[in-house]
């Protein structure tokens, strides 16, 4: 028994100094880009909105969403020149 | 990657915004928010720091708001043509829908009550009235409100919009709560100006916004007349290190705390804590997890400049928190209904705390509460107006008097 505890108490100290651990994991993100209409190099949705939430994709050279922290506010769906946007209500107000 | 950039002004004018981000909303979406997300109270935060004062930081923003969308309802825009706010009975129970802390009050009472929830009613208005209604308000405000009916496969000739109360948040534009400024936007830091909705100037909202930009505008290029042009000092280099050390420190923790987990945690706090109704058991609790909050930030990280702005952030949004718990401590009395109602203490105290409760950082970086007078009203008030916003229930006997009447 006072094995099992001094292991919990060793184990209680690690557990405050042991650093950190990371994983990954996939969202359902509101802003969808048809990238055959999506223009490269032109950034006018990525500069329309408010939050940061748009990047260039690094693979495909189009916009996309980066960050999974949109407003709904439309502004990049309708600032964009080809209509290759569509911003859907977040699935977790939907 | 991210560069580090100091100005020199003789003169800075705060115009930040809200404190948006504070509560957490109830879909669990951290930019699901009833303000614009993009405002985390930065300038609550930098004003603070400064050593300015702020003000009614008690008096809470708590609005109106369609459930889950997080968008106001705008029951009040709907007012003129015949919409208005109802119980799960269809009875009116509020006498306007134009939102204050005692109308929200008397909101959250039916919420909760056998008689929620709560819905904004238009069906039984004309198809064309309908149609106005929506060009108002899927055009302006929140464009995508009408999307979102749509998605749920509602509309408001067939269903009542169902209503909630939103996160709490800082707000002087809606409520009280904002940095202490004058007539001339000079807050109590020489050369300092703030306007909008993070500067106090009670329901100033965009008008008053444009209108205290313009003035603090003005007075700050009058105050830089006389000065010689702002560049480096060597007594601000010090601090300038620090302040470069302090916010590029989270790109040397790559693998620190994610920004999004902090700020669901300390926003979590603050919806367990503070959320009204108030009390000071549960406040002085949630200061103390928001006292640790302070030390867990130096354990987040970042890898890139988009989530050291979202590190920084937190930082405004831990701030903003204890102001609020701090504050909201210290008025020990009820004020503006649900926005200060403290269940310890129920009752409006005007002979105690008919004043302002400011806060400030003292010379030893510590939060100091003070009090200011209430200015005399411009235009004198009669007794009975005095107390006009505790009235804002319909009482239950002019309603059956008025059923009886049609029937």
């Amino acid at each position: 028994m006072s094995e099992l505890k001094d292991r919990e108490h060793a184990k209680a100290l690690q557990a405050r100094s042991v650093g950190a651990a990371q994983t990954t994991r996939s969202f359902d993100v509101p802003v969808v880009v048809d990238i055959q209409k999506c223009i490269t190099g032109c950034r006018v949705c990525i500069e329309s909105c408010p939050v940061d939430c748009l990047a260039v994709d690094s693979v495909t050279g189009k916009a996309h969403m980066r960050h999974d922290e949109c407003w709904y506010c439309l502004a990049c769906e309708i600032d964009c020149p080809k209509d290759a946007i569509t911003v859907k209500i977040p699935f977790l107000l939907r | 990657m991210a560069v580090f950039t100091s100005f020199y002004a003789n003169s800075v004018i705060l115009c930040c915004g809200a404190s948006g981000r504070l509560g957490l909303p109830a879909s669990g979406y951290l930019y699901g928010t009833y303000e614009n997300p993009s405002n985390a109270g930065d300038g609550y935060s930098l004003a603070y720091h400064a050593g300015a004062e702020l003000t009614g930081i008690e008096c809470f923003q708590i609005n109106p708001l369609i459930k889950d969308y997080n968008g106001p309802a705008c029951a009040y825009v709907t007012g003129p043509f015949g919409g208005h706010t109802v119980n799960a009975h269809g009875h009116r129970f509020i006498e306007s829908d134009y939102w204050s802390g005692h109308m929200m009050l008397e909101f959250y009472r039916e919420l909760h009550s056998e008689n929620g929830p709560v819905y904004l009613k238009l069906e039984h208005l004309a198809p064309e009235t309908l149609l106005e209604i929506e060009r108002v308000l899927h055009r302006t405000e929140r464009p995508s409100r009408g999307r979102f009916h749509a998605g749920r496969g509602q509309s408001y000739a067939t269903d009542r919009v169902e209503m909630h109360i939103s996160e709490i948040g800082l707000c002087s534009g809606h409520s009280a709560s904002g940095v202490w400024v004058n007539e001339r936007g000079e807050t109590t830091v020489p050369g300092l100006y703030a306007a909008g909705d993070m500067a106090c100037v009670p329901h100033n909202y965009l008008l008053g916004a444009l209108v205290y930009g313009k003035i603090c505008a003005e007075q700050a290029l009058r105050y830089n007349a006389d000065l010689p042009p702002a560049g480096p000092r060597p007594e601000h280099e010090a601090q300038i290190e620090a302040e470069r050390a302090r916010v590029l420190g989270p790109l040397s923790r790559p693998a620190g705390i994610p920004h999004h987990q902090y700020e669901y945690k300390v926003r979590r706090l603050v919806n367990d804590y503070l959320q009204p109704p108030k009390t000071g058991n549960r406040m002085e609790l949630g200061l103390r997890y928001l006292e640790r909050a302070e030390a867990d930030l130096a354990e987040v990280g970042a890898t890139n400049p988009h989530e050291l702005m979202r590190v920084m952030e937190c930082h405004f949004i831990r701030d903003c928190a204890e102001m609020a718990a701090r504050a909201s401590l210290y008025r020990t009395e009820s004020r503006w209904g649900l926005y200060h109602y403290r269940l310890d203490h129920p009752e409006q105290d005007d002979a105690r705390w008919r004043v302002h409760v400011n806060l400030k950082k003292d010379e030893n970086g510590s939060m100091q509460l003070l009090e200011r007078p209430v200015e005399p009203y411009v235009v004198p008030l009669g007794a009975d107006e005095l107390r006009s916003y505790h009235r804002l229930r319909i009482r239950p006997e002019a309603r059956s008097t008025a059923l009886e009447a049609r029937a």
